[in-house]
């Protein structure tokens, strides 16, 4: 059998779910007019061939939004593009994990991760934070399911960061050398 | 192709336990073959002496007839059938076990003994019915190659049956004397005991 029927799985209308998530995130200063629904949706069939998966039912795009929609780094001018490299990596990371994690899990990691270790930079996101876990979930770490994805954002975050210690030990180097 | 993909999206929902809304193309690759085989039993279970080899060999055609049902209706009947099958290989395999007789050949031995219980342990009816799991490195006298998962065991099953009935019909030591006479070193070969011992060439042509 060819692989056309791979896309017409792909095919369900999913316009009028991502229309109607307005009716929420509006409250948050977020709307979609048609062409950028639209176009969230074609970046979505980009991704989903690029990561060779396939969607079917009512697709990730609605539930990403509602997750994200209370972002403090999000806003009208970085809504769209926020929304579709979200759906990049959540389907890049959805195969990273090897499908180990489901849909909700991986939506509350990354939206803890995006708030409270990468303030709002996707690319930082993509690449350390759920990159690292990625890592701990194919070698069998299973944590996050009791969780729900849930308190799981720093679990393996190998940075140093900043803590009142090192706060303190850097403002002394600055003002007493 | 819209009904069958509708399944597929359906079938891909619950093996995912509601808790994804994609799959990768392997596996939605891998579903659509669960579909397509459950749904190709259902076409071929009603014809007479379905699990017979001589019923395979003179297969009539399918009293299901996908024009007169839907490809769900097709696939919900197939499932069952699956299902039927499974049952009633685990009968026979059962039914063979107690006076099952390897004569010292170690290819039957492993098949019959340590690989068949792992595929009825492991099989998966729902989301991958045409897997055969198990190797089945013993050859049978009827050739089982273009067939897979369920039916594939199930014939594999029958040809075992017949071969074990007909080699009880000799003395033990016969048999034994008769396959290292052939080959000394039978017990380590890849070949079909009954045909050595019945030294047939062609496949059976039982009326």
């Amino acid at each position: 059998m060819n692989k056309d029927w791979l896309l017409v799985l792909q095919q369900q209308n999913q316009l009028e779910k991502v229309m109607q998530t307005g009716k929420i995130t509006e409250k948050f200063g977020l709307v979609l007019n048609e062409q950028e629904a639209r176009l969230i949706l074609e970046e979505r069939r980009n991704s989903l061939q690029e990561q060779r998966r396939v969607e079917f039912g009512e697709g990730i795009v609605p539930k990403i939004i509602y997750e994200f929609c209370d972002s403090d780094y999000m806003d009208q001018n970085n809504y769209v593009d926020t929304i579709i490299r979200l759906q990049e990596i959540f389907y890049l990371y959805k195969n990273e994990m090897e499908d180990e994690i489901t849909d909700d899990e991986l939506l509350h990691l990354m939206k803890e991760q995006f708030e409270l270790l990468c303030f709002g930079d996707l690319d930082y996101l993509e690449s350390t934070c759920l990159a690292n876990f990625a890592q701990a979930v194919r070698a069998g770490y299973e944590g996050y399911q009791a969780s729900g994805g849930y308190g799981e954002y720093a679990r393996f975050d190998e940075e140093k960061r900043w803590d009142y210690d090192l706060y303190l030990d850097t403002l002394k180097e600055l003002c007493w050398g | 192709m819209e009904e069958l993909v509708h399944l597929v999206g359906k079938l891909a929902e619950r093996y995912t336990a509601f808790e994804s809304t994609s799959v990768t193309y392997e596996k939605a690759e891998l579903l659509m073959g669960a579909v397509l085989y459950c749904i190709h039993e259902a076409e071929m279970e009603g014809f007479e002496g379905k699990d017979s080899v001589e019923g395979k060999e003179r297969q009539q055609a399918p009293l299901v007839s996908l024009d007169r049902i839907s490809l769900q209706k097709a696939y919900e009947m197939g499932v069952v059938y699956v299902k039927e099958k499974a049952k009633r290989a685990l009968k026979l395999y059962n039914e063979i076990l107690p006076d099952f007789d390897c004569y010292e050949n170690r290819c039957l031995h492993h098949t019959f003994v340590k690989e068949l219980p792992e595929f009825f342990k492991r099989y998966d009816v729902y989301f991958e019915p045409q897997d055969t799991i198990v190797t089945l490195d013993y050859p049978v006298f009827f050739d089982i190659s273009g067939y897979t998962g369920i039916d594939k065991i199930y014939m594999f099953l029958v040809c075992i049956d017949r071969e074990q009935r007909a080699l009880r019909r000799i003395p033990r030591e016969n048999v034994i004397h008769i396959l290292s006479a052939h080959n000394r070193n039978y017990r380590d070969g890849v070949e079909n005991i009954h045909g050595i011992v019945f030294a047939e060439k062609e496949p059976w042509d039982v009326r």
